[in-house]
């Protein structure tokens, strides 16, 4: 019964793999280092897979509606530097200014999908415009050195903890079933997957695409700001190494490897598992000593094994399908 | 006389099948949506091969692993769906993949212009050789494609549906060439679901029924009635004419509309409990009138009124909100999500709609109700809509809308590339719709049918309105006479 | 006559597009003049041609790609990798070291090119995830042969490069003029060129009418690939040393190019000469901003917004500016 409904569903599908995948990639890891295995390290991994995992739900929401933000990782600088440098390490600015940049991730992400679906011009031409623009501001804001520090309460969020759960993976938690819940029930986020399968044919079923073009942008946007928050939170200071251009590749590959694609096909939910998967190959390689080559060498190829064998799945059928009707 | 013969075989969408084709004959192939027609043409064609079976062409067995090997032996397929690409000019086109090269591997485009003219000039018709093929009308690619047959000097014609979008006017230049091309000892196989055409253009039909071949006789043989009814394997009622209804007070009025591209100053009335036919030629405006409507162009200038309240759509999303529904006339790139399932593309509309949480059970539940009631044939309500036939398509769009709730439906060809059965089938459902109160408005290209449901026609040419006929005046001659913009004949206004 | 008028008059109504296009270069080109009086000398002008040739080879393989609806994300490392491989491989310059580097060079950028070519043709993977995947291993096989930027690119190559013509033009700019005329001539005249645009405008149907398109997939993906490796020695002998990084940024700016020009992602549409226009729009503005003496915080987020207004212009006065992204 199960198994046929695993046979059955793509997207459940997808979800068994990736888990079979970390427990065997885990288990692998175990054997070359046993420390690893330790809960005290899991719990570690998961705290680190955040922030990636946070964007990662914002970046598969727009490739799952057929676009792509390339100004995430700019959006992750930004609200480090920004946050750091206005809060001032006290707690009496925290949630001001918390929701002012929250605003400000609004409004960046709500024009490009404004401009997106106002002009149909490419969202990948957008956003990397966008990226650039927000980079030239906080370069400019910050005089290229940033200042300041996080207050007690941003870091209690980001690298705070409750017993031995950090305070940033129970965030991501709830945060992560508020989201699933929105693009499952709610008419704003589901009708994302009909966006990206065909976008003409939701504009005639009466879904105002505009505006949730405009809204999925403006939600990755936001979920960029959350993560540079909890960043920020952990590391304490404004600084340009976090997020960039490294950063928003992660989250694409996160989204991709979550088995989500431009066509609406697959599940906002792939990201979770997306980006723990990316936070634990850089976690090993890095206590291999082979971290940013190694990194970059082995993200591209699990992008393009996971691809070619979810596209075994779809597009298989799909040709024959092609082949035989008409 | 070339004497073709070939015999072919099965898929498992064909059963056995063997047809015969001789120069110099147009070969009617008929069959209802999923009979294998597409099937079997695609295997002469060698886009699919068979499992069994044989083809010989002049006598001698072939076997064709592409559409070029198939080419190359003379034959020429003229798809539904026009094979030209609109970025290439029509010499290119022409002779696309059989470029003439020069040594440097270079095309020769003086011998490409040269040879192109000619054989456009033969056909007599009026296209420069370097135009984009994207410039052209649907009408005169049709004729590219069949310049490239002549080109190429094909021995045998497959033409699928080549007049779904063509007016009556265009329709009788197409017939003029394939006489012509008969009369050349050119063997034609002619597919289409227009009764009218198969009986006046072609010398002998071949009735196809459930991927097998139910028989071969000759035109004058058979009469319409028998026809359908080899096709259905059953009897079907083809003319189903729509009961008189009492209609009902005004639902929607449209004044004095000017909306997108040509669609100038249209005043309109539609009754509750109507069926409302508008006729018109392709880019006459009537697709963008119905688009104008469902918000897709918000109207320049004019008045809306629906229920008696003003109402000014200003996006799809707003239109269907307020009761308008639309199926669009391309089911495929404007209608359906072919990844997603029928649970998804029906419940879509009714949860924009009930602006409430997304309860799969209850759309369920509900849509379950309605694809019986339209007759959906589907494993269930998880199978995708990419594995249903045209007729099917069409239902859940229907479904998407009757699951919503509409007062006004907004349909632009009903029936398109749909087979008879399931025609009278949509045509019912129309009916009952309309008898709950619907008012609908209905676009279609096929006069016979656009006859047949409408209470009341109007027609429109060049984006105005050119005549209004009740269901008593309203015949073919003055409809198309309404059609092609002879205004002067027009007497009739309601 | 009347014939040849009439022929004029066509050829004059089918370039409209790209006879506006220049006109808004010229008309660039003589703001610049009139606002800069600096831009007028000799020197800037071979500073333009400088600045364009390592943009120029990868924005016109990129032309190729995403005329066939294609996008190369990979560009802009195999770029970073040929800068590495020139600045460690070539020695002291010797000609044997040479040729031995130039044909690694290329035959790195054919291996790529041939790859993405073969995973999009074959397998029906989409290319921005494909390339994006393929960018990352090559960009990771970069940083591990040189992690930082250095080594050398010996003095007799960048003479290549460098050296003047009449004193005024660039080598460089020669050799890019040279393929800018054999692309044009390519995509005009030849079968490989037509099937190109016929691969572009409806892949479906070039499929069906026989043309071997999986085979035009690769060639353009290889084209792409190899005008990359030019750029990337450009860019070597510009630097005279190598860079893991430098490629990066030239990744998005060839698509920008492109889509500048009036080639759009709907494919077969658009061409060399439009390129070509959108190279130097780009190109002009970036040393108005350099001779304008803007901070180049400031660049970087006016860069944005130049992409967004040009290519937003470029599809406005094809009057395709519509809502709706595809």
């Amino acid at each position: 019964m199960l198994l046929e409904r695993i046979r059955n569903d793509r997207n459940l599908k997808v979800m068994v793999s990736l888990l079979l995948m970390i427990i065997l990639i885990l288990g692998i890891a175990g054997m070359i280092t046993p420390r690893l295995l330790q809960p005290g390290h899991l719990i570690e991994l998961a705290r680190q897979s955040v922030p990636l995992g946070i964007t990662a739900l914002g970046q598969s929401a727009v490739i799952l509606s057929g676009g792509i933000d390339l100004s995430v990782g700019s959006i992750v600088t930004m609200t480090n530097i920004l946050a750091a440098d206005m809060i001032r390490g006290r707690d009496n600015r925290t949630i001001p200014v918390v929701l002012f940049l929250l605003a400000l991730g609004i409004l960046i992400g709500g024009t490009s999908g404004f401009l997106i679906a106002k002009t149909g011009i490419p969202p990948m031409v957008m956003t990397f415009a966008m990226s650039s623009i927000v980079r030239g501001g906080d370069l400019l804001y910050s005089g290229g050195a940033p200042g300041g520090r996080a207050s007690p309460m941003l870091r209690f969020f980001g690298a705070g903890r409750v017993g031995p759960v950090p305070v940033s993976v129970i965030i991501f938690i709830i945060l992560a079933i508020l989201v699933l819940f929105w693009f499952k029930k709610v008419r704003t986020g589901r009708s994302t997957y009909f966006l990206g399968n065909n976008f003409r044919a939701a504009k005639y079923a009466g879904v105002p695409v505009e505006r949730r073009i405009v809204f999925i942008y403006a939600f990755s946007a936001t979920m960029a700001v959350l993560s540079g928050l909890i960043f920020s939170g952990y590391i304490g200071v404004g600084s340009f190494e976090v997020g960039g251009e490294a950063f928003m590749l992660n989250s694409v590959a996160s989204a991709v490897i979550g088995g989500n694609t431009f066509l609406g096909i697959g599940n906002i939910a792939g990201a979770i598992p997306g980006a723990f998967i990316i936070t634990l190959i850089n976690s090993i390689l890095r206590s291999l000593g082979i971290a940013v080559t190694g990194q970059h060498i082995m993200q591209g190829v699990i992008i393009i094994v996971m691809v070619v064998l979810y596209t075994g799945q779809i597009g298989f059928s799909r040709k024959k399908l092609k082949k035989a009707g008409g | 006389m070339e004497n073709i013969g070939k015999t072919f075989p099965g898929v498992k969408a064909l059963d056995d099948v063997g047809i015969e084709l001789y120069g110099g004959e147009v070969l009617g192939l008929v069959g209802e949506n999923g009979a294998g027609k597409s099937t079997l043409m695609n295997v002469l064609n060698g886009i699919v091969q068979p499992d069994e079976g044989k083809i010989y062409v002049d006598g001698e067995e072939k076997e064709f692993s592409s559409l070029i090997e198939a080419q190359n032996s003379g034959i020429a397929y003229i798809q539904q769906e026009l094979n030209l690409i609109d970025e290439l000019s029509v010499q290119e086109n022409l002779f696309l993949g059989k470029e003439p090269l020069t040594p440097f591997r270079t095309i020769k485009f003086r011998e490409l212009f040269k040879k192109t003219q000619e054989v456009l000039k033969s056909l007599g018709l009026n296209i420069s050789p370097r135009e984009k093929a994207g410039n052209l009308s649907l009408a005169k690619k049709q004729m590219v494609e069949i310049a490239k047959a002549l080109l190429f000097d094909a021995k045998i014609i497959v033409m699928d549906e080549p007049t779904s979008s063509l007016t009556d006017e265009e329709i009788n230049v197409l017939y003029k060439l394939i006489c012509r091309m008969r009369e050349e000892g050119k063997g034609i196989i002619y597919i289409s679901h227009r009764m009218e055409e198969i009986f006046s253009f072609t010398d002998r039909i071949s009735v196809l029924r459930n991927g097998a071949c139910v028989g071969s006789k000759s035109t004058k043989e058979i009469d319409h009635d028998g026809l359908v009814r080899m096709m259905a394997g059953r009897d079907v009622e083809e003319r189903f004419f729509k009961e008189e209804t009492q209609t009902g007070p005004v639902l929607l009025e449209l004044d004095s509309i000017h909306g997108q591209g040509k669609v100038e100053d249209v005043s309109i009335q539609l009754r509750k409990g109507e069926i409302l036919g508008i006729g018109g030629l392709m880019g006459s405006g009537r697709t963008e009138l119905l688009e104008t409507i469902f918000g897709i162009f918000p109207p320049r200038e004019g008045r809306l009124t629906l229920d008696g309240k003003p109402f000014k759509p200003t996006s799809p999303y707003q239109a269907m909100d307020q009761g308008i529904a639309y199926i669009p006339e391309d089911r495929e790139s404007k209608g359906l999500f072919l990844d997603f399932s029928i649970l998804a593309n029906v419940s879509l509309t009714r949860m924009e709609k009930d602006k409430s949480l997304y309860n799969e059970a209850n759309h369920r539940i509900s849509i379950d109700r309605v694809s019986e009631k339209l007759g959906i044939v589907a494993p269930g309500l998880d199978s995708r809509v990419e594995n249903l036939s045209g007729g099917n398509r069409q239902k859940v769009i229907l479904a998407r809308w009757i699951h919503a709730g509409m007062k006004v439906l907004l349909v632009n060809e009903p029936t398109r590339g749909i087979d008879v059965g399931t025609k009278t089938e949509i045509y019912k459902l129309l009916y009952d719709l309309n008898k709950q109160g619907v008012g609908i408005i209905v676009v279609s290209s096929e006069l016979t049918e656009l006859l047949m449901i409408s209470d009341r026609i109007v027609t429109l040419y060049e984006g105005q309105l050119s005549g209004e006929f009740s269901r008593k005046e309203a015949n073919k001659e003055v409809v198309l006479q309404a059609m092609t913009g002879k205004k002067e004949m027009v007497t009739g206004t309601g | 006559m009347e014939h040849i008028n009439r022929k004029a008059l066509d050829v004059f109504r089918q370039n409209r597009e790209i006879i506006s296009l220049y006109f808004v270069v010229l008309a660039i080109v003589i703001l610049g003049m009139v606002f800069f009086p600096a831009f007028r000398g000799r020197q800037n002008l071979i500073n333009l041609m400088n600045q364009i040739v390592p943009i120029g080879f990868v924005a016109l393989g990129q032309t190729y790609v995403i005329l066939t609806t294609g996008i190369d994300l990979s560009v802009g490392s195999v770029m970073s990798l040929t800068t590495v491989l020139a600045a460690t491989r070539m020695n002291g310059g010797d000609f044997q070291s040479v040729i031995i580097t130039l044909l690694l060079v290329f035959a790195a950028a054919i291996v790529v090119g041939g790859f993405n070519g073969l995973m999009i043709a074959r397998l029906r993977l989409e290319p921005l995830i494909v390339t994006l995947a393929t960018g990352s291993i090559v960009g990771g096989i970069a940083l591990f042969l040189l992690p930082h930027p250095g080594g050398y690119v010996p003095y007799p190559f960048t003479q290549l490069w460098s050296q003047t013509v009449f004193n005024f033009v660039p080598m460089g700019f020669l050799y890019l003029l040279i393929i800018i005329a054999l692309s044009y001539f390519l995509l005009r005249n030849t079968r490989f060129g037509r099937w190109v645009y016929a691969t572009g405008g409806n892949e479906r149907k070039a499929r069906n009418t026989g043309l071997k398109v999986d085979l035009v997939k690769v060639k353009v993906y290889i084209t792409c690939s190899l005008f990359a490796s030019f750029s990337g020695l450009a860019l070597a002998s510009r630097m005279h040393s190598g860079d893991p990084l430098s490629g990066n940024p030239f990744t998005l700016f060839s698509v920008a190019a492109v889509l500048v020009g009036g080639t759009t992602f709907s494919g077969g549409r658009g061409g060399i000469l439009n390129t070509v226009a959108g190279i130097f729009i780009l190109s002009l503005l970036r040393i108005f901003l350099n001779i304008a003496g803007v901070s180049p915080y400031f660049q970087n987020l006016l860069t944005g917004l130049i992409i967004i207004a040009a290519v937003l212009y470029s599809s406005y006065s094809k009057g395709s500016l519509k809502g709706g992204v595809s």
